[in-house]
């Protein structure tokens, strides 16, 4: 149905308004005589309106004399129409050739350049080296060097980079990486080192594989003492420095407060709201309103891109990016004593997070508070962990000294 | 007419030819095709009788119109309601 449509469009017809007694007649001559009606609907007992096409819409005078029924054409429809409608409105001929020719020309430059693949490497310096390499926006698809050759240079002025590719996608210029995953930093075992704390505890248990235990369960320690020492000897024998080697685990005690408020703020809309746009004219950038700022003290903001282009791949040099500024207002929402506890408790757990070391296993924990005053409660949380607190840390030779 | 459909049905020929019937289908309640029809006789928005024929074919609903019409065939839409010889 929707190629027959597109047929007729492309052929031309037009929509009769028939008037009289013997529609039903007209209809079957019509029919008859191998002019083909199309959407006949009926309005009434005397009147209806068919679709006919150009070339058989001659036929049809004979046909409306005999059976005396009145046609009159209520439309014009199709291309034939559209073409001898706008074929001496040269502005407007001449407006889509200009368009034609404008998208044509736009297409033929790189006028965005996307990076995939990116996660560690400075985008800033990667940019540099892309430029560098003859790819920026506005740079004429036929005049870029070849893809070797850019890749090269992108590897030559980039670290941490070990493979590069670039290729055109519509008017977006694509530069694929893959970043170099650096081997792991592996413990040398020739070099002499001690076991020492990474922070203040308890021992619970020793196991020194290598080297010289220092301590033992129930020694307190400070972080940096040395808890297995990667120096053998005694005063009879000569010293000897090995790698010291083992596991350290000790009893840690965490302790965090901090002061909390017994109500919750919640930003809720105003209702104003600004827009600020931006023009994008090829690479450069043309700001529509003289002043930049927010218009307003507390805001939230939306930012919105739009680009004139041709599916999501020919991008024609021309966008336009938008920032919305809506107007917030901070409310104060009282929660109970209980809630902010355990608002508070959770914050606190997070802060204690941070300070562990992976692996961490707790034992007790403790949780204190009291009121402030009106507004405010002070919370504190004790965590006692078991943690592996031992950390390598190489012994310098002195050789001065010696 | 009695002895053509004994031969239709002897030497198994397809009947809407050999008779001179008409050969219609129905696409759920919205369209109706006739193939093998002689004329409009009314037509109004929810009725429409055609000539088959022998019989009259008479076609009621609501929203009727002719989709196409040619010199065999003709093709109805809307809400059709009946579809009955009378």
């Amino acid at each position: 149905m929707f190629f027959t449509k597109i047929f007729h469009f492309l052929r031309g017809y037009v929509i009769l308004s028939l008037r009289g007694y013997s529609i039903e007649r007209f209809i079957n001559i019509c029919a008859r005589r191998g002019i083909k009606l199309l959407a006949i609907e009926k309005h009434g007992k005397t009147s209806a309106k068919a679709a006919v096409s150009m070339a058989d819409f001659r036929h049809i005078r004979p046909v409306a004399y005999k059976t005396r029924t009145q046609v009159r054409i209520h439309k014009k429809r199709g291309l034939p129409y559209l073409i001898s409608k706008y074929k001496h409105r040269y502005v407007l001929i001449g407006g889509a050739a200009a368009c034609v020719v404008f998208l044509a020309v736009m297409s033929q430059f790189v006028w965005f350049i996307e990076f995939k693949g990116v996660e560690n490497t400075d985008i800033e310096t990667l940019k540099l080296a892309v430029q560098k390499a003859g790819v920026s926006a506005g740079v004429c698809k036929w005049s870029m060097p070849s893809a070797v050759d850019i890749k090269n240079v992108i590897l030559n002025n980039t670290d941490g980079l070990s493979w590069v590719w670039v290729y055109v996608k519509g008017t977006k210029a694509v530069v694929e990486v893959r970043e170099s995953v650096l081997a792991p930093n592996l413990p040398d075992k020739n070099t002499p080192c001690d076991i020492v704390a990474l922070r203040d505890a308890v021992i619970k248990s020793v196991t020194a594989k290598n080297g010289e235990a220092y301590v033992k369960r129930g020694d307190a320690v400070l972080a940096g003492d040395v808890l297995i020492a990667g120096t053998l000897g005694s005063e009879v024998a000569e010293y000897r420095l090995c790698h010291a080697l083992g596991t350290v685990e000790a009893y840690t005690y965490h302790k965090k407060s901090g002061e909390y408020k017994l109500y919750r703020e919640i930003r809720t809309s105003t209702g104003k709201n600004k827009t600020k746009l931006t023009l994008h004219l090829f690479s450069k950038t043309l700001p529509l309103f003289k002043n930049q700022n927010p218009p307003y003290e507390e805001y939230d903001t939306k930012a919105e891109e739009h680009q004139l282009c041709i599916g999501s791949d020919y991008y024609l040099g021309i966008g336009v990016s938008a920032v919305t500024y809506n107007e917030v207002r901070t409310d104060k929402e009282p929660i109970s004593y209980d809630a902010a506890v355990e608002l508070a408790k959770a914050d606190l757990e997070e802060k204690i997070a941070k300070e562990l070391i992976p692996g961490a296993d707790l034992q007790k924990e403790t949780l204190s508070h009291e009121q402030v005053d009106a507004d405010t409660i002070k919370v504190t949380l004790n965590m006692d962990f078991i943690e592996k607190i031992g950390a390598e840390k190489e012994i310098v030779v002195n050789n001065k000294e010696e | 007419m009695k002895i053509r459909e004994t031969i239709s049905d002897a030497l198994e020929l397809p009947k809407d030819t050999f008779l001179n019937l008409p050969r219609i289908i129905l696409t759920g309640n919205r369209e109706v095709y006739i193939e093998n029809y002689k004329g409009i006789i009314e037509y109004t928005d929810t009725l429409m009788r055609l000539n088959t024929g022998a019989r009259l074919l008479k076609i009621t609903g609501s929203g009727l119109g002719i989709v196409s019409i040619g010199a065999d065939d003709i093709i109805v839409g809307g809400e059709i309601s009946t579809v009955e010889f009378v």
